[in-house]
């Protein structure tokens, strides 16, 4: 299958995949017992930090093979990964922030897990703003790839800052040794959005990824014609 | 506190941040895609 067919084919998957999520999440999942209905913003929240994990993850890992082999490939993937996840982790943030004025009584708190959560985001705005200002490519990608490489250090003090500090934010429902700790059907619809969102990252990784190979193309006609 | 508009609210700002994300990679990648493409086409002139 081609390039494109692939990209056709997580697109739709994706939309199919989210649409089915959202009928899990509002007509299968019962409304928290404590929280009522406005607990459903978890299905948003939860599985759009865990795909930024996930993005981040993938800019690690592209980041070390750029470093290693010095392949376009990698680091065009690395940034359309660091792009995606800044989106996901503001989208995530955002939802988050919803959901605690209700839930808390604040729209945000510099609790531990919010404030390492930020830090995340901040790093890799940076990561991105660092690509707009450096003009050699190869020289940007080498820096970046080092900037990718330390930011995603912060997602396990992310993850195990509920358990290092005493926050407000609750300790994780999924990602912890031992069963989860969320309803049999509320894991259903957390588990349905989570594989819906990662279709959607892998669906616009792919799209992101191509106009990277063009810039990188443009960039070496540009040095073809320059002589 | 009506728990409907939070939830409207934390679920539209999903879906337009997602939508407006999506048009605008398509467009620079339309974009870029001109550009190279122009590219191209010069320089074939210019080795003519």
């Amino acid at each position: 299958m081609s390039g494109r067919r692939v990209e056709r084919a997580l697109g739709l998957l994706a939309a199919v995949g989210l649409a089915i999520g959202l009928c899990i999440g509002f007509l299968y999942a019962p409304p928290d017992a404590e929280q009522g209905e406005v607990q459903r913003i978890m299905y948003l929240h939860v599985p759009l930090i865990l795909v930024s994990y996930l993005a981040f993850f993938v800019v690690f890992v592209t980041s070390i093979l750029y470093l290693a082999r010095r392949r376009e490939r990698h680091d065009a993937i690395a940034h359309s990964s660091a792009e995606i996840g800044v989106l996901f982790t503001a989208l995530a943030i955002a939802a988050g922030s919803i959901w605690g004025r209700p839930t808390w009584g604040t729209w945000w708190t510099w609790d531990a897990r919010l404030t390492s959560t930020a830090i995340l985001l901040l790093i890799f705005v940076g990561y991105l703003m660092l690509r707009a200002l450096v003009d050699d490519p190869s020289r940007g990608a080498t820096v970046c790839a080092v900037l990718g490489i330390i930011g995603f250090l912060d997602i396990p003090i992310i993850h195990m800052s509920v358990v290092w500090w005493r926050t407000l934010h609750q300790p994780a429902s999924i990602l912890r040794p031992g069963p989860p700790t969320v309803a049999p059907q509320m894991q259903v619809a957390l588990y349905a959005n989570l594989a819906a969102f990662a279709l959607l990252y892998a669906y616009l990784l792919f799209k992101r990824v191509r106009l990277e190979q063009a810039r990188w193309e443009l960039s070496r006609l540009r040095m073809e014609v320059a002589g | 506190m009506n728990p409907w508009s939070f939830l409207l609210g934390a679920y539209l700002l999903a879906a337009v941040g997602l939508l407006l994300y999506l048009v605008s990679v398509s467009r620079r990648t339309r974009a870029m895609a001109e550009q190279v493409a122009a590219l191209k086409r010069r320089m074939k002139e210019t080795a003519r």
